[in-house]
């Protein structure tokens, strides 16, 4: 007896794969015994449920996480140390109601930072990683002393974290406990925690959890705020906090204790700024008493009706010294009914002020009595009493009037901190890509106040090219002619009109009844278009005459999807109950159908694999491939490819490559012969609805539930970008077959143009290297652009469209036109100005000051002088006619300078900034800027302003005249690098080491908006004269023009693209053949003819290569010496061909490189007397400089550069943050080791 | 607690004290409502819309005495109102089904009866998995995991936990048997 069989030989009988002897015998042994038959069953129901279970388990990872971890650690995922990459976790600070606080230490920075890990709790509802999201985007452009500032947030591991200073110091409460302040001074920390909260009033963000433990004391005393708008994460409903939260979230009575009535009953749309002023005034109450103003130690119920019903105690009664005016404000804050509080924080900050300055406090100032008596008090004027009726006339009338005025201004105050906060949210919309609410938040901008940055956001909104809007009806299918001039839309009416796309006209019309049309396509010859409809009807219209002929094919109900192949012999039509058809063209023969799986709607239709197969996605979830030769479906042919149902499938040009998108929120890339996946990209924002590849098969679009857009690059996930401006789902998305356009149609009645992926409307790359600097003619017509890559480039504005590029034969400095427009002078990184005709496109003349960077540059009022300043602090009035004065004795080397009428203010390596008199060079004053390096310098037009940016990312305004300091403002994250005003002198723009371009109000100093969009440094400005639009360079080699909305139509976009492609392809032109040269004799020797400086370019060019061939060995540290003296050699002869800065560095590195220490220290200090030594540029140079000063016996010299590139607070310098940290190091093993070792 | 009954919960709904069935209740109950209404078609922001009514909806309908458990599941109740809101939200133009059609007839109950139910299974089986979980041995689960969800070959899942093949078999055949078990309890019970 070979006895009962195992469970797991009967689960393998069960799966069908025993093989034929061994099934016989199996199966005769299980119908003579029952109790196997039995274990079958249970076997079977066993693999069944299985099944089930593995289905769910795989649409729920969830479900099954941690399992894993457990099995590895068996540890407490919350109770371990998180990893965030970039920052190194060093201990955990507390545990709060939202997460664990740990104090880490960012990498990238070397700073100490706090970072606070949310619980999973706090964020797993949906949408709250959005919101999470939205509320650190705001908080994080918060910047204020008293505020504790957030620089960064993310998600590793499942858990969201925040970023943010670390403040050494004592809670609130705790520091009141043990300092014992005076009552003046705990005034005054109060002052600065009311001036924190008012500086985020402004910006549209309510705190809603101040409390003790939000509050940190440093050592110096003074307060930092925590967790600015992030308490409303915590709560679950949108803004609602219930009682059923408050305990449920183990909320500790304290923060109970500190709510507003209106926060603890329950009136969510009623907390704002006043309920901030409430929970100050307990704050203030409890600092000054050391109690509550009623009992919170009781019962929740108790506690809820002594905040929302029981008046506070009068504090005087707890402390009988306390000044009565004090009191009075503590209870104007704690006022039940918000209306009868403070209407801002600003007015209690103010209030605290009176009241520390011994004035009448304005919660007061309903009494002229009380007025009278505090201004007697204060002026202690030993009145009569004449005098004093006079004095309270005079002053009832006085208050009247300021009261009125007070209202006034209060009022304007009020409408301009809501125009900010709905500025800013509407911004942070946009960012996260809903312009829906984008719009609801810039509509509750009054239409008066609406100004420039608003249209800005307002175009925003809608990242269209151009809109065709339909008519009420859904828009459906569109699909573009072979050529790319028409395009094919359907309507859910049935109506289809073929338009013309630059023009939007329409071409014809096509109807063929009153059945909804669902699938378009044009013939690959394009004069015919196929429609199928949900009546079952497949058309072909002739194009000419708009003509149609039924199609007969083996389909039965609502055709949803129909396609050709390359050669246009073959149409396939597949429709809602699952039917396929594919007939040969024009003879309308059946080649292929199939009617077995009826079941499913199709959701997409591909000819692949040479015509030979047709690849057919189902709404229920399978791809299949059928053979149209055998009509078969091989075993391997039918593979499921997502998790919920397919929408829509699309194939690339070559057919070897399908996408498909499906409801579990997929998008996959297949191998068309193969069918395996070959790239995903999975948790889209919506389920997607369509997809398309662009013609050269590079980008996948992806049509959204939502009405998004995303351009996806199938390898080089997740870099997305996310096209808004649809309203509802979107139905299908098409290419035209030049690439130049997308359109999309969408359940809200449109049909939609984008750019496509790697073109973004006013974004121009049309240089090869960085951005160093930008002009734009006076009459705002023309805009320049000068590069590292030695050319100008020169755009026609408002079009933005590029004309010409100007070759030069060195990388570009400075740029100014002048006054008429006509002329552009272009300076050099090595002191050459170069004077354009830009209408004729010729140089007129060539000017050479010290061989130095110009780093300012301007034209004369009356265009008869070009006035410069230089790296060796010159300042030289170039006079057109030839002359050269040099004005200004060398004192530090120059960074950068600004010229306006009489004035030239430099700014100074050793970071002074000095105001010059243009006339005879001679300082009229210093800018009391030291510890800190300034980038930028503007003057406002009207030359009354003066304003810097620096190192330390404080922007600063300045009289002109007596040059003192008007106000400043904190701007950028690190260093800000370049500002300008606009025509008014009312606007600034600041560009930064962040990345982004910001936009103030001069006046207040408010930031108005924050432009993301460039990936490197921001290294020019520009306003473009006429307008409020500016334009940005930056170290990313492209220019940004910023405006609320470009004035293109499709035609121009067309006609754009086609130019740019011509441009490409011809390279820049020459510039024609340009007269003699009129002045400048040094300049016609160097360069005396066109040809001449087309030579000097292909030099400069030539020598830029070896420099770069040279560089890229000298600064690797563990080359063969081989390698370093080709580097050297190659060095040398860039050196020989082109003398400069670069060349001498790389040639010092090489020197270093190869031994030659003593040679290579000479020659970095004869770049560095170049170029100034602190330029950004010198973050690499400096480590190898300090080794060769090391090898050469400089000890000292060498301790005290490496010290100060170790010390360096903003290491995100121009170039490599790892090449420079890895050449540190280097430094540090050579020069520290024998330190350690003494 | 995942295995806490249905019944158990809305008594404790009733009790005014225990704030924390209030929060169990939208935790178990929102995301199906959700799911459902996803599956159905409906957008993203309305889906929420719709989860957040009918929550409200039966707190209401609770607190107001107008839901008697006797006379129906809370299973079918939620059926019903959400399905009620669905066809709601569709009739107010709040997007037709994608391509007519090709999805289920939102109109028509059984269909989306079938659906509701596949879903409320989907759920409880997701309960069952995380319930199971935290009673079994890790290392029992894990060969569960291994062999039966990820589908890795039986040696391979002994090899790479240590343990002898047949351990393997064993440890599927337990955890399937206590899932299955769990899952009729909680059919019942959710």
């Amino acid at each position: 007896m070979n006895g009962c069989p195992s469970t797991d030989l009967l689960e393998q009988y069960a799966l069908g794969r025993l093989t034929g002897r061994q099934a016989t015998s199996l199966g005769n042994h299980l119908e003579s015994c029952a109790a196997c038959a039995d274990r079958l069953r249970a076997v079977v129901g066993d693999i069944a449920f299985a099944d089930e279970v593995r289905a769910v388990a795989r649409r729920h990872p969830s479900a099954i996480a941690g399992a894993t971890a457990g099995v590895d650690a068996a540890c407490d995922l919350d109770a371990a140390c998180p990893t965030i990459p970039g920052y190194r976790i060093d201990r955990r600070i507390r545990r709060g109601g939202q997460g664990t606080v740990y104090e880490a230490y960012q990498e990238s920075t070397r700073r100490h930072v706090a970072v606070k890990v949310l619980d999973r709790e706090a964020t797993a509802r949906p949408g709250a990683r959005r919101r999470f999201e939205r509320e650190v985007e705001l908080a994080a452009r918060l910047r204020h002393p008293a505020i504790v500032t957030v620089h960064d947030s993310g998600m590793h591991g499942g858990h969201l974290h925040i970023v943010m200073d670390y403040i050494a110091g004592e809670h609130l409460d705790a520091y009141v406990r043990n300092h014992a302040p005076s009552a003046a001074g705990k005034v005054e920390l109060f002052t600065r925690i009311v001036d924190a909260v008012n500086h985020a009033h402004r910006r549209g963000i309510i705190h809603r959890d101040l409390k003790p433990s939000n509050i940190l004391v440093d050592a110096e005393g003074h307060p930092h705020v925590l967790d600015f708008g992030l308490a409303k994460l915590a709560s679950p409903a949108e803004e609602s906090i219930d009682r059923t939260d408050i305990s449920l979230e183990g909320q500790v009575l304290g923060t109970l204790a500190y709510m507003s009535p209106e926060h603890i009953t329950g009136r969510p749309a009623d907390i704002e700024v006043r309920s901030d002023i409430y929970t100050l005034g307990v704050l203030l109450f409890q600092m000054l008493t050391g109690t509550f103003p009623y009992d919170v130690k009781g019962s929740y119920t108790g506690v809820f009706r002594n905040i929302a019903e029981t008046p506070p105690l009068q504090p005087s009664k707890l402390d009988r010294a306390l000044d009565t005016d004090l009191e009075t404000i503590v209870l104007k804050c704690l006022e039940k009914d918000p209306a009868r509080r403070y209407a801002t924080a600003d007015a209690l900050a103010q209030d605290l002020r009176h009241y520390r300055a011994g004035e009448a406090i304005d919660a007061r100032r309903d009494s002229s009595w009380y007025v009278l008596r505090k201004t007697l008090r204060r002026h202690r004027v030993a009145a009569t009493v004449a005098f004093a009726s006079v004095l309270v006339l005079a002053i009832g009338l006085v208050a009247m009037t300021r009261l009125r005025a007070d209202a006034q201004s209060a009022q304007v105050n009020a409408e301009w901190q809501s125009y900010l906060g709905n500025l800013a949210a509407a911004d942070s919309a946009i960012k996260l890509h809903d312009p829906v609410d984008a719009r609801t938040r810039l509509a509750a901008i009054a239409p008066r106040q609406r100004d420039w940055p608003w249209h800005f956001l307002q175009a925003r909104t809608d990242d269209a090219l151009a809109v065709y809007a339909g008519s009420r009806s859904e828009a459906q299918a569109i699909t573009f002619s072979p050529d790319g001039t028409r395009l094919a839309t359907s309507l859910a009416d049935g109506a289809i009109t073929v338009r013309n796309v630059a023009t939007g006209e329409t071409v014809c019309k096509l109807n063929a009844g009153g059945d909804s049309c669902w699938a378009l396509a044009f013939h690959p010859r394009g004069d015919m278009l196929i429609s199928g409809d949900t009546g079952g009807h497949l058309y072909a219209w002739d194009l000419t005459t708009g003509s149609s002929q039924p199609v007969s094919i083996a389909t039965n109900s609502s055709i949803v999807r129909v396609a050709w192949n390359a050669a246009g012999d073959l149409l396939a039509a597949g429709d809602t109950s699952g039917n396929v058809a594919v007939i040969s063209w024009p003879s309308q023969k059946p080649v292929f159908s199939d009617d077995r799986r009826n079941a499913w709607p199709i959701a997409g239709l591909a000819f692949v694999r040479n015509d030979k197969a047709l690849a057919v996605a189902g709404v229920d979830r399978h791809l299949r491939t059928w053979n149209l030769d055998t009509g078969a479906l091989a075993d391997g042919d039918d593979v499921v490819i997502h998790d919920d149902n397919v929408a829509d499938l699309a194939v690339d040009r070559s057919c070897r490559r399908l996408v498909s998108a499906g409801l579990d929120r997929a998008v996959r890339l297949w191998d068309a012969d193969t069918l395996v996946p070959i790239d995903e990209i999975i948790d889209l924002p919506a389920p997607p609805s369509a997809v398309a590849f662009s013609p050269d098969g590079t980008c996948v679009t992806i049509g959204l539930y939502n009405g998004q857009l995303l351009h996806w690059r199938p390898g080089q996930s997740p870099s997305l970008v996310t096209l808004q401006g649809h309203s509802a789902e979107i139905r299908c998305v098409a290419y035209s077959p030049t690439g130049d356009l997308v359109a999309s149609s969408s359940v809200d009645g449109t049909v939609r143009f984008w750019p496509p992926p790697g073109t973004e409307r006013d974004v121009r790359r049309s240089h090869a290297d960085l951005i160093t600097a930008l002009a734009v003619s006076p009459d705002g017509g023309t805009l320049a652009t000068g590069s590292k890559d030695c050319t100008v480039a020169l755009y026609d504005m408002p079009t933005g469209r590029q004309y010409a590029a100007l070759d030069h034969p060195f990388r570009l400095a400075e740029l100014a036109f002048s006054r008429d427009g006509r002329r552009l002078a272009a300076a050099t990184d090595e002191g050459a100005i170069y004077l354009w005709d830009i209408v004729e496109r010729t140089v007129r003349s060539v000017f050479c000051t010290d061989g130095s960077r110009v780093v300012g540059l301007a034209f004369g009022r009356h265009d008869d002088q070009i006035i410069c300043a230089t790296a060796r602090s010159g300042v030289y009035v170039i006079g057109l006619d030839g002359t050269i004065t040099q004005s200004r004795e060398v004192l530090s080397p120059a960074v950068t300078a600004a010229i306006h009428d009489h004035w030239v203010v430099i700014g100074n390596a050793d970071g002074g900034v000095s105001i010059h008199h243009l006339a005879d060079g001679k300082t009229a004053a210093t800018l009391p800027l030291n510890d800190c390096i300034t980038m930028g310098i503007a003057f406002s037009p009207d030359g009354a302003r003066l304003a810097t940016t620096s190192s330390d990312g404080i922007i600063r305004i300045w009289r002109s005249g007596d040059w003192t300091l008007e106000r400043y403002f904190a701007g950028h994250v690190g260093t800000a690098t370049e500002l300008t005003f606009n025509s008014t002198g009312d606007r600034l723009i600041s560009g930064g080491h962040d990345n982004l371009v910001r936009l103030w109000d001069v006046h207040t100093g408010t930031p108005l908006l924050a432009l993301a969009g460039h990936t490197g440094m921001i290294t020019c400005l520009a306003f473009i004269p006429g307008t409020d639009d500016f334009a940005s360079g930056s170290l990313d080699m492209s220019v940004r023009l910023w405006r609320p909305s470009p004035e293109t139509s499709l035609a121009d976009w067309l006609a754009d693209c086609s130019a740019r492609r011509a441009l490409a392809a011809a390279r820049r032109p020459a510039p024609e053949t340009a007269p003699p040269f009129e002045v400048d004799a040094d300049a016609l020797e160097r360069v005396r003819t066109q040809e001449s400086l087309d030579r000097a370019t292909a030099q400069r060019r030539q020598a830029v290569k070896l420099e770069n061939r040279a560089w890229n060995k000298a600064k690797s540290p563990d080359l063969q010496p081989s390698e370093y003296a080709a580097a050297l050699r190659d060095a040398s002869d860039s050196v020989a061909l082109d003398c400069n800065w670069i060349t001498l560095k790389t040639r010092a590195a090489a020197l270093y490189r190869t031994g030659h220490y003593a040679e290579a220290l000479t020659e970095f200090r004869e770049c560095f007397a170049m170029h100034g030594d602190c330029q950004p540029h010198y973050a690499s140079d400096l480590p190898l400089y300090a080794m060769a000063a090391w090898q050469a016996g400089e000890r000292d010299e060498a301790r005290r550069i490496l010290d100060l590139v170790k010390h360096l607070d903003d290491l995100n310098w121009q170039g490599d943050e790892s090449l420079i940290a890895g050449l540190i190091a280097e430094a540090e093993g050579l020069i520290e080791a024998p330190a350690v070792a003494r | 607690m995942d295995t806490i009954t249905s019944l158990t919960l809305l008594a404790k709904l009733r009790d005014t004290q225990d704030d924390g069935a209030w929060r169990r209740f939208d935790q178990r109950y929102r995301p199906m409502i959700l799911a459902f209404a996803r599956k159905m078609c409906v957008r993203d922001a309305d889906a929420h819309d719709i989860a957040q009514e009918v929550i409200a909806a039966f707190i209401s309908a609770y607190r107001d005495g107008t839901y008697d458990h006797d006379k129906g599941s809370l299973r079918g109740w939620l059926f019903r109102v959400t399905h009620h809101r669905i066809i709601d939200a569709r009739r107010a133009g709040n997007g037709p089904p994608p391509r007519d059609g090709g999805w289920p007839n939102l109109e028509s109950r059984d269909t989306a009866e079938q659906i509701w139910e596949a879903q409320w299974r989907e759920f409880v089986i997701q309960a069952c998995i995380k319930e199971v979980r935290r009673h079994v041995e890790l290392h029992t689960f894990e060969a569960f995991r291994l062999y039966v969800l990820e589908e890795v070959p039986a040696e391979d899942v002994a090899a790479r936990l240590g343990i002898e093949r047949s351990a393997v078999y064993v440890a599927k055949s337990r955890v399937l048997h206590r899932m299955r078990k769990l899952l009729r309890t909680m059919e019942e019970i959710w």
